[in-house]
């Protein structure tokens, strides 16, 4: 960014849109609130009064909706998988994930269980990684600061855009979840409309019962 | 354990043994359920609901306070032909949930129970992690 | 999908089905909560669970006892010194183990300061649900954050210790360090939980949003085997600290907490109180502390007798207990957690209904869940 030296028009900068995209987006970054499991008391510490996650621009937004990074803190669980991927691929784009703690790295302590998938990489695209378990308040700070850094270098604009993320290996115990048509696109499915389970509509006037000389 | 708790066990032929930590009485599967809700009737108050497997047998433990300060074991044994018993859900309401997760983990039965499908594991999962014959896989690195 | 039939209303319009969970805010983790609801009232709810199973109880008997440990920090993340010494107490009764006098004394200083905060995050959490975001939950933080500054001191770490061992506990706290602590829990602490207080109890919007919201007695909260504070709320006087003495509660001055309304908000009063015990407790204990040994010698590869036991303990959400049973082999046959909140929240069917939507959260908060402990 250049500032434009001019008496004549003050307060002008030059700039490219991408980097004024990057710019604005690495000091904005707004994970959603999905706490799963210990490493969420974490994040709370984090986003409370002593370290402050706010003076990072960095503030927990509860709809995925509105947010543009998932910090996933804990093991995911077979049975949770499906609905974190959901909680994913409804975020806006760009979206970027931390996985907080051992067990979104691996699996950690639970890596032999039966029911617990080793590490979120396995069913989200991970950038950035932070060891510990779980790890401490500032090691979560250094890692959302590695992932601003990460996020002021790529440059978002012109690339393909991904509506849904498909894991290289697809988990045989549940289907991939189609939000729309555009993700069908994307997994290369065709997008059937599910059948809504709506009350029967009933006309509010009976044409039958009706006198006949009023039709 | 007092002595209205005595009598009921006496009564439905339970085995009482009292050399462990816990007094524990062994019923028969078929007075199962009959002896709980006599035993509610007493006063005695549920803890909890579980099983322990015992390799030819799944026991079912169920744990009772009569006092505030005393507990007892009820147990009875399902040999892995047929891993089914009576429901206490209409006995102790949270022996529903209790049974449920006994269900899923072992694969026992109860006959009666308002709602018998799995609690913890997702609906789709064929195995019943707690028994003995289910053993975790190597992990590879 | 989930067994949930919908049960309808008589002479009304159909019922409508709302899932709350399992990813939101309000659950306190990952709670999936089905309401059929009609209008704002709801007819009938059903919790499901399992989002967090993670195996625990079937990882336990693949470690030897001493490793398991370490997995029962994970059960209850919130109160972690409780499920260590819930465990340790078991195990040690299973194998003789004889505890020397001043690891009982620093155990239960140390299961008293967990409750405390674990109490706090309760706070926080719920006065975030009713819509207080952000400054009671700072507000709440503050002294959380001064007794963990405490168990970084003793344990080594934040919030996953493993501090305690079979037959003591892994550390000595210097009398420098329990000098700090009563300091703190004697002059700064009362004063921030007048705070508290008054920001939760003294709230105007509080107190309508939580006065007579879910009035239950205590022999229907006994029948549907609740326990903890939310049963001592509605009178009753069931507390294992006093009812079966363990470590050296016997040999503290203490009251249990009670109130006999019954509602919601005497659940938050019941809880702010057992925060004021609780700090009066430490500072008995660490005025009482013996000196000694901390550990006595167990073996690595312990061998309990062939049995089993059960033991019960006061967790800060109700009667935690743990039955271990013992082949006699290095590694447990069996290890079962009885989770207080998992029964408390197979309460929950029978407490919804006929409250409205908004009242579900404040009954909810008032069982204090933790999903580790209920899905373990």
């Amino acid at each position: 960014m250049g500032v434009v030296d001019d008496a004549e028009q003050p307060g002008f900068i030059t700039t490219t849109l991408d980097k004024l995209l990057r710019w604005g987006r690495s000091r904005s970054m707004w994970p959603v609130n999905a706490g799963i499991a210990c490493c969420s008391l974490e994040m709370m510490t984090t986003g409370a009064a002593r370290y402050d996650f706010d003076r990072f621009g960095i503030m927990f937004r509860s709809s995925p909706r509105q947010a543009d990074v998932m910090i996933v803190p804990g093991p995911i669980t077979k049975k949770m998988a499906p609905i974190v991927q959901r909680v994913y691929n409804q975020m806006a784009e760009p979206r970027w994930v931390i996985a907080m703690g051992s067990c979104a790295i691996s699996g950690g302590t639970f890596v032999d269980s039966y029911n617990v998938l080793p590490g979120a990489e396995t069913i989200l695209p991970v950038d950035i990684y932070i060891p510990g378990c779980p790890p401490r308040p500032e090691a979560l700070l250094y890692g959302c600061l590695q992932l601003k850094k990460l996020i002021s270098e790529t440059s978002t604009i012109g690339s393909s855009r991904k509506p849904m993320y498909v894991p290289p290996v697809l988990p045989e115990e549940w289907p991939l979840e189609l939000l729309g048509e555009y993700d069908a696109l994307e997994a290369g499915a065709v997008w059937v409309q599910p059948e809504r389970d709506s009350p029967p509509v009933t006309p509010l006037g009976d044409a039958e019962s009706a006198p006949e000389d009023e039709l | 354990m007092t002595p209205e708790v005595r009598a009921v066990l006496a009564r439905h032929g339970a085995v009482l043994d009292e050399s462990g930590f816990d007094p524990r009485a062994d019923v028969a599967r078929d007075a199962w359920r009959a002896c709980a809700a006599d035993l509610h009737a007493t006063g005695a108050r549920f803890f909890d609901i579980t099983a322990i497997d015992r390799g030819e047998a799944v026991e079912l433990v169920l744990v009772l306070v009569d006092t505030p300060s005393t507990q007892f074991t009820l147990r009875t044994s399902c040999p892995n032909e047929s891993l089914r018993a009576e429901s206490l859900a209409g006995v102790f309401p949270p022996a529903e949930w209790g049974e449920r997760e006994v269900f899923d983990l072992f694969g026992v039965v109860f006959e009666g129970n308002p709602d018998m499908t799995r609690i913890l594991q997702p609906d789709s999962s064929t195995i019943h992690p707690l028994r003995r014959s289910f053993e975790l896989e190597e992990r590879t690195w | 999908m989930v067994n949930f039939p919908r049960k309808g209303v008589e002479g009304s319009t159909e019922t409508m089905l709302l899932n709350v969970g399992p990813q939101h805010p309000s659950t306190h983790g990952v709670l999936h909560m089905m309401c059929e609801i009609s209008g704002e009232t709801i007819v009938s709810a059903k919790p499901v669970i399992g989002y967090l199973h993670r195996g625990i109880e079937k990882l336990a008997e693949s470690r030897t006892w001493q490793q398991d440990i370490v997995l029962t920090d994970r059960l209850d993340y919130v109160a972690q010194f409780s499920n260590e010494w819930a465990y340790c107490r078991a195990v040690e009764r299973l194998a003789g183990i004889e505890v020397p006098e001043r690891a009982e004394w620093l155990r239960t200083l140390l299961v008293e300061m967990n409750r405390i905060t674990s109490h706090l995050i309760w706070y926080a959490g719920v006065t975030m649900d009713i819509g207080a975001l952000g400054t009671p939950f700072i507000y709440a933080w503050v002294a959380r954050e001064r007794i963990f500054d405490f168990y970084e001191a003793v344990t080594g770490a934040r919030v996953m210790p493993n501090w305690m061992r079979l037959g003591g506990v892994h550390t000595d706290i210097d009398s420098a360090m329990l000098k700090e602590m009563r300091d703190f829990l004697e002059r700064d602490f009362p004063v921030e939980v007048d705070e508290y207080e008054a920001l939760l109890v003294g709230n105007e919007i509080v107190q309508s949003r939580m006065k007579g919201i879910g009035v239950f007695s205590a022999e229907q909260l006994v029948e549907w085997g609740v326990t903890g504070p939310a049963l001592r709320a509605s009178g009753s006087e069931r507390d294992l600290r006093k009812d079966v003495p363990y470590g050296v509660y016997d040999r503290l001055d203490f009251r249990v907490c009670t109130d006999d309304v019954g509602d919601s908000l005497a659940r938050c009063r019941v809880r702010l109180a057992e925060i004021r015990e609780s700090a009066r407790m430490c500072v008995q204990i660490i005025d009482g502390m013996p000196g000694g040994d901390v550990r006595a010698k167990v073996s690595r590869a312990l061998k309990p007798p062939v049995g089993d036991v059960c033991v019960r303990t006061e967790s800060p959400r109700g009667e935690l207990g743990v039955l271990v049973a013992s082949d006699g082999t290095t590694k447990p046959l069996r290890f079962r957690v009885r989770s207080p909140i998992f029964y408390n929240l197979s309460a929950m069917p029978h407490m919804l209904p006929n409250h409205l939507l908004a009242d579900m959260l404040v009954i909810f908060g008032g069982i204090d869940t933790s999903m580790g402990e209920i899905d373990r």
